[in-house]
């Protein structure tokens, strides 16, 4: 079912050992905890038809304005690939995840081997064999960027699976930003999109990472996101689910390295017919570190959603300081929200917390719009993106822009 | 009023490490299967009915899975177990006639002393039956029923027939289906309406033969606008081989009424104690489950409360201590199935030497409600680099009108409340169990005076040896 690829022994390998565990393993089903709240059970996954993938390369783009570097793929196939040639001077890297296997097999063996080592599902395990494409970018140490990245990942095709993995490396002190986008080319596609992400930070590396995800919904999304952090380095991810029927994405980040800081922010927006199912990990390994998930919702009517948080804290991470919060907004009556922040904590010299609410707009601030002229659909669109602004402060403001926008569309369609 | 429960304890033996030859004059062989269950049915002489529903039920935790979650419950060994033993022959009616070693146990946890002063009625279990239970006259006057459910099965039947497994079938779970085949003892409550009990009822449980399942039965019906306050202790001397005990505790709290249930748990360390409970609050009714958690091997009990009617109201508080060898796995669950209805969950608990401490909890809103409100705080505090923490609080929420708030925090003793209290001249161990009562302190002010100063007393006890 693999279509054929060039790709060097240890990939090979690596697809069939995944290939192997996926053929001994049977979907994950509802008495699964982590799926308890998600049924995947009539999904019937293998038949979707493998993206179409190309072995072209990435035709060369001029880089957009205001952009350190962009690539795009029009569903599995390379559509362009553009880098600031100033930073390609500098030993920034910015290629197809394809075309980086053999000169980046160290790195990319270890990181791939140890993602396809830890998945512990079906969906997860699929993708370290099915991966059809994606995006490499190294910023070597010292190097400091402003100007974002952007990955843009155009799905496309009716019944097509699409496996995209996309690999960021900094280097020791190196700083960069990335906006990573999916997109629906058709809104009536149905599209299965099983997504992987590995983040890999050296020391005193800050990266700001924006995904937003905006599939038709037809489209199924699964996403797994793994991320090490190394001494004293800083993660601001970003995270905007608004698009799919069905989406189902978990990150775990690592704070492998004393001294890192780890902010997940994520925000999501259920319509009706929608089914969202978000997990974060936050896996304190060592000392000192800090990480902060912060993830806000609203649920309109017929709209599904499940937030699972965890903060993991190991024996030896002391001076550990975690905070997990989920907030949901229930905007109609038929809207369901789960929230599940979990502390699994193995040291007694930590700050863990976490917080939890739900609730729905307040009629006074409603009333209080409304009393100054505004209609009843203004009011409710500035209190709804009032409560998320905040949360996307520091992403990039093409991002936060986007995000807000689309947020807007769906609350005008609700009105 | 003051207890003088305590000067019948001596502290230094405090430690429910005493065990009295085993004398049951009735013992089922080990295992489980229908004839142990008919012959715990047919010993009790009980009607056809409870006989059917006693196999039913055993069929029922026959196929039942074992949970896949919570506590490792790995080694227990159903086959290596008793399911009943009856240690006297006859329930007696008055403290003089309970034989001395029974009496001896019971004085050691200071029943007596409290029964006098200030106690409604006492219903002491020592293994599976009741050996004692008195209630006060005016209380039966006025129609209170306080009694083991033996008793209730014969004397009641149309009251049991009515609730008993409603609010915990006996397909609700593995060890609620065990309970059900096998149950023996408990308590049956029954407070007519308006009656308000205004002394709290209590029981003493004890499991002494060893390897033995204690598997208590309790019902309680609070009528339409009354009040009552149960409670219930547990202590098990300290066995070699693991103990089960697994109770199922229903509560029906019917229009306007309260209910209030209170628990210290301090099984020996080898105990399974693995419960279910459960409680219905109809409309304007209130029930509040304050939950202590300190000894046993393994437990895993979530008390629940079913919000069923409009201006329905539960609490639970939850105190769990973890120390070496103990894992806890508590909480509690608030299910709100009605409008207009509140809920609050406080859960305290520490853990140290190894141990762990998880809350586990459940909050849902069933759809197509409104003003529904329930806030879930969760406090954990680690006292040294062995012991975990855990939580685990799942909210599940169908309703767009509800306010829903929960936090939780797990933190170590403050280094500066540490270093302040020494600098008074306390050393490190005084100062860790002043900072930990001080932690516990606004559920420990929930408890009847004499629960207080046990619990104080236990945590003193577990302190013992503790170095920050």
């Amino acid at each position: 079912m693999m279509p054929e690829r060039k790709e060097p022994a240890w990939m090979r390998d690596l697809r069939a050992k995944a290939q192997e565990r996926f053929d001994g393993m049977s979907w994950p089903t509802t008495s699964d905890e982590e799926w308890r709240r998600t049924d995947v059970s009539g999904l019937n996954a293998l038949s979707f038809a493998p993206a179409e993938v190309s072995a072209a390369g990435n035709p060369a783009v001029a880089p957009t304005e205001g952009m350190a570097g962009r690539l795009s793929f029009d569903g599995g196939k390379p559509a362009g690939l553009g880098l600031d040639p100033a930073l390609e001077a500098k030993g920034v890297r910015l290629l197809g995840l394809s075309e980086a296997l053999e000169e980046f097999e160290k790195p990319l063996n270890d990181i791939l081997d140890e993602g396809a080592d830890a998945a512990d599902n079906r969906f997860a395990v699929w993708h370290y064999a099915a991966w059809s494409h994606g995006a490499f970018l190294l910023v070597p140490a010292g190097l400091e960027i402003k100007e974002p990245f952007l990955f843009d990942f155009m799905e496309s095709g009716d019944g097509v699976l699409s496996s995209p993995h996309v690999v960021v490396i900094l280097g020791e002190g190196a700083r960069a930003s990335v906006i990573h986008r999916i997109t629906g080319q058709q809104a009536e596609e149905r599209i299965l999109c099983n997504a992987g992400l590995d983040i890999v930070l050296s020391d005193a590396a800050a990266l700001s990472y924006s995904e937003g995800q905006f599939l038709g919904p037809q489209s199924l999304y699964f996403r797994n996101a793994r991320t090490r952090i190394g001494r004293d380095s800083l993660l601001r991810h970003f995270d905007a689910s608004l698009g799919a029927k069905l989406v189902k994405t978990r990150i775990d980040c690592g704070l492998a390295g004393k001294g890192s800081e780890a902010y997940l922010n994520g925000v999501y927006y259920c319509r009706n017919g929608q089914h969202m199912d978000i997990r974060t990990v936050q896996r304190h390994h060592s000392a000192s570190a800090t990480s902060r998930a912060y993830y806000k919702g609203a649920v309109a009517s017929g709209g599904r959603t499940v937030f699972q948080g965890l903060i993991e804290v190991d024996e030896g991470a002391s001076g550990t300081d975690a905070y997990l919060t989920n907030r949901n907004l229930i905007l109609g009556d038929a809207a369901r929200s789960d929230s599940i922040p979990t502390l699994r904590i193995g040291n007694n010299d930590v700050r863990c917390s976490h917080g939890s609410t739900t609730g729905r707009l307040s009629d006074e601030e409603l009333f209080y719009l409304e009393s100054r002229g505004l209609s009843r659909a203004e009011s409710r669109e500035m209190l709804v993106v009032g409560y998320f602004e905040d949360l996307l402060d520091h992403a990039p403001e093409s991002y936060r822009q986007g995000t807000l926008d689309v947020i807007r569309e769906r609350l005008a369609g609700a009105a | 009023m003051k207890s003088q429960a305590p000067s019948t304890v001596d502290i230094g033996e405090y430690q429910h490490g005493f065990s009295f030859p085993d004398e049951s004059v009735f013992k089922t062989r080990k295992g489980l299967d229908e004839e142990v269950v008919n012959a715990i049915s047919s010993h009790k002489g009980e009607p056809d009915w409870m006989r059917q529903f006693r196999l039913r039920s055993l069929r029922a935790f026959q196929k039942k899975a074992m949970p896949n979650w919570g506590a490792d419950l790995s080694d227990i060994n159903f086959d290596d177990l008793y399911y009943y033993a009856k240690p006297t022959d006859d329930q007696k009616k008055s403290w003089d006639d309970v034989p001395a070693y029974i009496k001896e146990t019971f004085e050691r946890i200071g029943i007596p002393e409290a029964e006098r002063k200030f106690l409604a009625g006492v219903g002491a279990q020592y293994d599976s039956e009741m050996v004692y239970h008195s209630i006060k006259e005016d209380l039966a006057q006025k129609g209170v029923i306080f009694t083991d459910p033996e008793s209730a099965v014969r004397d009641h039947p149309d009251l049991v027939k009515q609730y008993f497994g409603t609010v915990i079938p006996y397909l609700d779970n593995k060890f609620a289906a065990l309970n059900s085949a096998v149950w023996s003892g408990g308590s049956f409550v029954y407070v007519p309406k308006g009656v308000k009990v205004d002394v709290p009822l209590q029981a003493y449980f004890r499991i002494n033969a060893r390897s033995f399942g204690q598997f208590e039965r309790t019902l309680i019906i609070a009528d339409e606008g009354s009040f009552v306050h149960y409670i219930e202790g547990c202590t098990a001397p300290i066995y070699a081989t693991e103990s089960l005990h697994s109770a199922v505790v229903e509560i029906i709290a019917l229009p306007g009424s309260r209910v209030r249930y209170t628990t210290i748990q301090n099984w020996s360390n080898d105990v399974y104690n693995l419960v279910t409970k459960r409680a219905m609050a109809y409309k304007d009714a209130t029930v509040e489950w304050v939950d202590g958690n300190i000894g046993s091997k393994r437990t895993m009990k979530y008390p629940s409360i079913y919000l069923m009617g409009e201006g329905a109201h539960g609490e639970v508080l939850s105190i769990a201590f973890a120390g070496k060898g103990q894992e806890q796995d508590t909480g509690g669950k608030a299910v709100h199935a009605a409008s207009h209805t509140s809920s609050l969950i406080t859960a305290k608990s520490i853990s140290k030497a190894g141990g762990v401490a998880s809350y586990r909890g459940l909050l849902k809103v069933n759809e197509g409600l409104h003003d529904v409100r329930s806030r879930v705080v969760c406090d954990a505090l680690i006292l040294d680099d062995q012991s975990r923490s855990n939580t685990y609080p799942y909210m599940e929420i169908n309703s767009d009108n509800v306010s829903i708030e929960h936090e939780a925090r797990v933190s170590k003793i403050s280094e500066e409340q540490l270093f302040y209290l020494q600098s008074r001249g306390m050393s490190e161990a005084e100062a860790s169990t002043m900072i930990v009562n001080g932690f516990l302190d606004p559920l420990v002010k929930q408890l009847p005076m004499e629960y207080a100063v046990e619990l104080n007393r236990l945590i003193e006890l577990e302190m013992a040896g503790t170095v920050g």
